[in-house]
């Protein structure tokens, strides 16, 4: 090696050593010139804790709230499955059923281990006939829509999640003695001006009356049955024709899913368990997923507006210090500080107060999230990315926040800075 | 005395300001030529440039026109890097109005000279820096209250923390602006003594004053007025 290479080597060493003393040298000045004033500390880092506080806690009550509904949710898509024909396209190009539930489904599936309660499901076609309280016909009246009428049989309430408003569910003596008998979903009851049965109110399909004997409430699997009016399945097959089952509801215990799965299309069809499927109810997972993403919009929304406010204090407290700090701008430069080193400075104050505003709030963040989740008894939810991301967002925050204020203070002129009294 | 040639030099230096869309023309063909070891004041009335005679001499600020010579080389045509880099290696700088950060100690005042004032040929570990840090405040007596902020001291004493700050880097030159302008006489004196015996150590000075007592302490004394340098 010769001497011109070890010494351009040495030097290189040197220079690199002197740049990464001035970067410390500079990164401690920052740290110091924050530490030095609390109050302003204070004010800045106030904007930044309060934006990634609402951030994170908007976010982590939402993971929460989300984690809320999918727990309620993956209960009750635990304990509920639906069966139903597989399906083949026919010459005409719609999708028919490939089997048909035979006459016994309810006693093949509630014997399986893990059925908790069976209900088999069937759409009434009216065939043009009309659904009202009255049994008059009014040829000048408009034509309206009439609910959607489903037969049933079985549990019904267990096996879909029910829950009555008011009255009783019909029964296996009203199925089988064909008994003109209406359970109202609860929007159908009020579509039909149906408040109370205590009255014995009875609805008209067509020139039949049915006596109403109960209100459903809710259904956590099948909403569509609270628009409904639902029959018995042996009375609607008795008054109308074609009514064919295309569902088949189960309850089952909780951790049975796979069992009755793989079970039920055994015992419906012992030679052709491929003509049924197996599926979880599919009508929350829509609701479940569109509900998530929501609220997730929701909340992010307002951490990030929240979070801009904070930037925008960080970037107001900057550039008030600055108009403070001018004769020790003008110390600096005379000291034989650089503009990018005085920007450097400024910069890295920033992005320090911006980074403990981040610390703060994301720590406070975590603390409602946990102290709202305990005192609700829901389970804290919060991705811990989001706890430590946000944190350094803070920083990145207060960086951005500070490339205005620190442009301004590289910019004065030290003459004029120097003009400025200081201590 | 002896001086050594040509450590600053100004030739036909003009400093023009533009206000209100007129021009101001504070300095007009300034020539000055400061050797080495030489302890040079000057004077003048209020307005007369001094300030701005001094900025031009600390590479604060860029004459309009004319020439200045730092240890020979031309400034004219140094960038911002290279002018903040002959400030922090070759300038100490006081000013009258003290230039202290009250939140520091009076060390680490002193220490804020070496953060800006390394150079790739003389680059300082913690141990040295500190060691010419106590060594300046040693010099200017107040090696004892290094600890202290400057809040606590009297003017006299925080003049002399500025003047500590100033030669701990070794400069060549020092630029004093009206340096005993807040003292009173028996501080102004130490203050003045302290300059005598750097300067009578090789350290080159120029003071800035309007002070006549101030301007008989140096070896030569020229008058700023209206612009010109009798």
């Amino acid at each position: 090696m010769t001497a011109v290479v070890k010494a351009v080597r040495r030097r290189g060493a040197a220079h690199l050593g002197v740049r990464t003393r001035l970067l410390r040298d500079i990164g401690g000045e920052a740290l110091a010139s924050v530490g030095a004033r609390p109050g302003r500390l204070l004010l800045g880092v106030l904007g930044t804790l309060v934006g990634i506080g609402a951030l994170v806690m908007t976010l982590g009550l939402g993971q929460t709230a989300s984690g809320q509904l999918s727990s309620r949710f993956d209960a009750v898509a635990a304990t509920h499955a639906e069966v139903e024909p597989a399906t083949a396209e026919g010459s005409d190009g719609t999708a028919r059923p490939v089997a048909a539930f035979p006459d016994d489904s309810l006693a093949r599936v509630t014997g399986l281990a893990g059925v908790t309660a069976a209900a088999l499901l069937a759409p009434v076609d009216l065939g043009g006939r009309e659904i009202t309280t009255v049994p008059v016909l009014d040829p000048a009246r408009a034509p309206t829509t009439p609910p959607a009428v489903v037969a049933a049989s079985g549990d019904l309430l267990t096996a879909v999640g029910g829950r009555l408003e008011r009255g009783r569910m019909f029964d296996r003596g009203h199925d089988e003695r064909h008994d003109r008998v209406a359970v109202l979903g609860a929007e159908a009851a009020e579509r039909l001006g149906i408040t109370s049965i205590d009255s014995r109110p009875t609805v008209f399909i067509g020139e039949h009356a049915y006596a109403v004997i109960g209100i459903l409430a809710s259904s956590e699997t099948r909403r569509s049955l609270e628009s409904a009016v639902i029959l018995p399945l042996g009375t609607a097959r008795a008054e109308f024709p074609g009514v064919t089952a295309s569902t088949l509801a189960l309850g089952i215990a909780l951790g049975a899913g796979r069992l009755v799965a793989h079970q039920a299309p055994i015992a419906l069809a012992p030679s052709a368990p491929e003509a049924f499927s197996v599926s979880a109810p599919g009508e929350p997972t829509t609701f479940q997923t569109g509900l998530q993403g929501d609220l997730d919009l929701i909340f992010l929304a307002i951490g990030v507006i929240t979070l801009l406010a904070g930037a925008v204090g960080i970037a107001t407290t900057t550039l008030s210090g600055i108009a403070e700090r001018i004769g020790e701008i003008g110390l600096r430069r005379a000291l034989g500080a650089t503009r990018g080193q005085i920007a450097g400075q400024f910069l890295a104050e920033s992005a320090a107060v911006g980074l403990l505003g981040g610390l703060m709030g994301s720590a406070a963040g975590v603390v409602v999230v946990v102290g709202v989740s305990v005192a609700q008894g829901w389970t804290p939810v919060l991705d811990l990315g989001l706890a430590f991301g946000a944190a350094a967002a803070g920083g990145v925050v207060g960086l951005l926040a500070g490339l205005v204020p620190s442009s301004r203070a590289a910019a004065i002129e030290p003459a004029d800075a120097l003009r400025t009294t200081a201590t | 005395m002896t001086s050594i040639p040509g450590l600053i030099e100004l030739r036909g230096v003009t400093r023009a300001f533009t206000a209100n869309g007129q021009s101001l023309e504070v300095l007009r063909g300034v020539d000055l030529l400061v050797d080495r070891g030489d302890f040079v004041a000057i004077t003048g009335s209020s307005g007369a440039g001094k300030s701005t005679m001094l900025n031009i001499l600390g590479l604060l600020d860029r004459p309009t026109s004319g020439e200045y010579l730092f240890d020979g080389r031309p400034t004219a045509a140094l960038g911002d890097r290279e002018r903040s880099g002959v400030r922090g290696a070759g300038v100490g700088f006081v000013f009258q109005s003290f230039h202290l950060l009250s939140a520091r100690t009076v060390r680490e005042n002193v220490l804020l000279a070496f953060v800006y004032g390394e150079t790739e040929e003389r680059p300082r570990s913690t141990s040295e820096r500190l060691a010419l840090a106590e060594d300046a405040l040693s010099r200017v007596g107040l090696a004892r209250r290094s600890a202290a902020h400057p809040g606590t001291l009297s003017g006299g004493e925080r003049q002399r923390v500025a003047i500590a700050r100033a030669i701990c880097t070794r400069p060549r030159l020092l630029l004093a602006d009206e340096p005993t302008g807040n003292l009173d006489r028996r501080n102004s004196d130490a203050v003045l003594d302290l300059v005598e015996e750097l300067n009578a150590d090789g350290l080159t000075v120029v003071v800035i004053t309007h002070d006549e007592a101030v301007a008989r302490r140096a070896h030569r004394h020229r008058v700023l007025e209206g612009g010109r340098l009798s």
